[in-house]
C-alpha cells in the first residue's frame, strides 16, 4: 500500500484540491471562502501553518542533532531530512500565504515598518533566517563540504527552537487559554513528535523503493516518536489537570471545550486515541520486520493535526464579550472550516509529498547516504 | 501642563435605554457595512433582574477602549495599528495584512476584518470628526447623552469632571491594556 507510486497518485489527487481551494479562495474572496468570524478570526489555516511549522522544525532538529553529535543513525540520513524540512517548511508559507489577505505587504512593511514587540514579527523574521539556513546547510551537504553544513546546522538549530518556542509565545501572549511559561517547550517536543513521525513514514518508503539499508535510521525513529508522545502525554495530562481544576474561568472553559464541550471527539479521538495511544500501541508491537510503526506515524500526524486545531480553536470559542455568553447555548461559540480551508491542508500535504519526490531525483538523492 | 491631549469617554449605563442609535450613527458616518459581523460600537444587553412587575435590564454600550498599554498595537507586526498624537488607537490601511493577530488579542472584541476597506477596521473615536472640533458621531447622537467625550487632561472637561464626581470602572483591569473608556 506504501509504494511511492500509490503515494504520488494520492498526492496529485491532494494537490489537485489544494489548488481548488486556491482558485475558491481568489475567486470569492477570503470572507466568503473562510469560515471565520469576528470572533473566531483564526481557524484551520493557523492550525495547518503550526502543523507544518512543526514537521519542518523537528526534521531539522533530529537531522542536525544527527550532525553535530554524529548520531550515525540520524547523521545518514541527514541530506534527505533536511530537504524535507525545507519542503514542509514551503508548504507552511503556502498554507499561511493563502490565509493572509496581503502577504506580500507583511515582506515590506516588515522590513520598512517592523515592529519589535511583535511576536509574528519575530516569527518571520526567524522563520526566513530559518529558511536562508537550511537552504545553505542543504547546498553545503550537496557539495559535500560536510563541516561547513556542520556550523551552518548548527545555527539553524538555533534559530530553529528560537523560532519554534517563538510560535508558542505568539499564542500565549494573546488569550488566556494559551497563556502559560510551557507553551514554548509545548511546542519544541510537538515539533520533535511530529518530525520523528514523518521521518519514520518517508525513511520507510525509502527504503522499500530505494532499496536503501535504513533499519538503524527507522528503528531510531520509532524510538524517539514513542519517547516524544509520551513526553506530550504527559504535557496535555498536566496542561488539562491544572486548566480544569483550579484556574482562571476563561482558561477552565478551554479546557473545557475539549474534555467536555463542542471539541471533545475532536480531543478524546482525535488528539488522545489517535495521536498518543493507538501510535504508543502499535510502536510497542512495531520490529524491524513488520510497518506498524508506518501506520502508528500516521495516527500519529493525524492525531497531531488534531492538537494543533484543538489549541487554535479552543483558545478562541470562549467568547471575551459577556454578550455571547448570554446568546450561546452552551457557551461556546462554534466553528466549523469551510471546504477551501480543508482543502488548503490537504493541497498542503501533496505538495510535500510530490515536491519531494522530485526533488530527490533532482539532486539524485534516491541511493545516497550521507 | 504640556498641551498633550488624553482623550476618553465616559459611560453612564444607568442612562443608556438600548435605542442603538449610537451603532446607527457610527455605520452611517464612517460607512461601516451593513453585516452582522461589522461594527464598531454594539449595546450589551444584560440580563433581566427582578420578577415581573418589578423587573429591570442594564445595557452597556461598547467599542474599541482606545487603550494607552494596547494590546492590538503592541502585536501587530507591521506597525499598522499605532496610537497616534492624540491617543487613539488607529489602522493604517496601507500596512494592514489581514493576519488578524490584533483581533485575536483585543480583549474587548472591538475589531472586524472590513469588507469594504479588506483590512482590520475599529472604532477610531471619530478622529475625524475630532479633528474639526466636532464630538464622535456616537456621542453626538446619543438621545440620552450616555456617552460623554473629551480630554482627561484638561481639569475643567466634562469627562475629568464626571470621573471626579462619581465611581468608575473599567473593563477587563487584569489585562493591563489601561483602556480609556470609562463606565459610571
Amino acid at each position: 500500500m506504501f509504494t511511492k507510486k500509490n503515494m504520488l497518485y494520492i498526492s496529485f489527487f491532494f494537490a489537485f484540491i489544494g489548488i481548488l481551494a486556491v482558485i475558491d479562495t481568489l475567486y470569492f474572496g477570503r470572507e466568503e471562502s473562510f469560515n471565520l468570524t469576528r470572533q473566531i478570526p483564526w481557524g484551520m489555516h493557523i492550525a495547518g501553518y503550526v502543523f507544518f511549522v512543526a514537521i519542518s522544525t523537528g526534521l531539522c532538529l533530529i537531522a542536525s542533532i544527527g550532525h553535530v553529535f554524529h548520531l550515525k543513525e540520524f547523521e545518514q540520513m541527514s541530506k534527505h531530512l533536511i530537504l524535507l524540512s525545507i519542503i514542509t517548511l514551503f508548504a507552511a508559507f503556502f498554507v499561511i500565504g493563502i490565509e493572509l489577505e496581503y502577504p506580500t505587504r507583511l515582506i515590506i512593511y516588515a522590513i520598512i515598518s517592523p515592529n519589535l514587540q511583535s511576536p509574528m514579527w519575530w516569527m518571520g523574521t526567524l522563520y526566513s533566517l530559518y529558511t536562508v539556513l537550511l537552504v545553505a546547510e542543504f547546498y553545503f551537504l550537496q557539495q559535500k563540504k560536510f563541516k561547513l553544513a556542520g556550523i551552518l546546522g548548527l545555527i539553524g538549530v538555533a534559530a530553529d527552537i528560537i523560532a519554534h518556542a517563538n510560535l508558542g509565545a505568539l499564542f500565549s501572549v494573546a488569550r488566556p487559554f494559551w497563556s502559560g511559561a510551557f507553551l514554548p517547550p509545548y511546542f519544541i517536543v510537538l515539533a520533535i513528535q511530529s518530525g520523528a513521525a514523518v521521518m519514520v513514514i518517508f525513511l520507510t518508503l525509502i527504503q522499500t523503493h530505494n532499496k536503501l539499508q535504513l533499519t538503524s535510521s527507522i528503528r531510531a525513529g520509532r524510538r524517539l516518536l514513542a519517547i516524544a508522545i509520551g513526553v506530550m502525554f504527559l504535557f496535555q495530562a498536566s496542561r488539562m489537570m491544572s486548566s480544569a481544576i483550579m484556574s482562571a474561568p476563561d482558561v477552565y472553559n478551554g479546557a473545557m471545550t475539549m474534555l467536555a464541550g463542542p471539541l471533545k471527539w475532536h480531543f478524546w479521538i482525535g488528539e488522545v486515541f489517535l495521536g498518543m495511544l493507538l501510535p504508543l500501541g502499535l510502536l510497542s508491537k512495531s520490529s524491524d520486520e513488520n510497518n506498524l510503526a508506518v501506520y502508528a506515524s500516521c495516527s500519529a500526524i493525524f492525531g497531531m493535526f488534531f492538537m494543533r486545531f484543538n489549541h487554535v480553536i479552543a483558545g478562541q470559542m470562549v467568547p471575551v464579550r459577556d454578550y455571547y455568553k448570554l446568546e450561546l447555548v452552551d457557551n461556546f461559540l462554534q466553528y466549523t472550516p469551510s471546504f477551501s480551508e480543508i482543502a488548503t491542508i490537504v493541497g498542503g500535504l501533496g505538495f510535500t509529498f510530490i515536491a519531494y519526490y522530485y526533488a530527490e531525483k533532482y539532486f539524485k538523492m534516491e541511493r545516497e547516504i550521507s | 501642563m504640556n498641551g498633550k491631549k488624553r482623550y476618553a469617554m465616559v459611560i453612564d449605563t444607568h442612562k443608556c435605554f438600548d435605542c442603538k442609535a449610537c451603532t446607527i450613527a457610527c455605520k452611517m458616518e464612517n460607512g461601516v457595512a451593513d453585516s452582522d459581523q461589522e461594527y464598531r460600537n454594539w449595546v450589551d444587553t444584560g440580563e433581566i433582574i427582578g420578577v415581573f412587575p418589578n423587573v429591570s435590564q442594564k445595557f452597556t454600550p461598547g467599542q474599541c477602549n482606545h487603550c494607552t498599554n494596547a494590546p492590538c498595537v503592541k502585536v501587530c507586526p507591521t506597525t499598522a495599528t499605532y496610537r497616534d498624537e492624540n491617543g487613539f488607537v488607529r489602522v493604517d490601511y496601507e500596512k494592514c495584512i489581514v493576519c488578524k493577530y490584533c483581533m485575536i488579542a483585543c480583549p474587548y472584541d472591538a475589531r472586524f476584518v472590513s469588507s469594504t476597506t479588506h483590512t482590520v477596521d475599529k472604532c477610531t473615536f471619530c478622529a475625524h470628526r475630532v479633528g474639526r472640533g466636532e464630538l464622535p458621531a456616537c456621542v453626538e447622537t446619543c438621545p440620552s447623552k450616555t456617552r460623554t467625550f473629551g480630554d482627561l487632561n484638561d481639569p475643567k472637561s466634562e469627562v475629568s469632571k464626571l470621573l471626579r464626581e462619581n465611581e468608575y470602572k473599567v473593563l477587563k483591569p487584569e489585562t493591563g491594556a489601561e483602556p480609556n473608556i470609562f463606565y459610571i
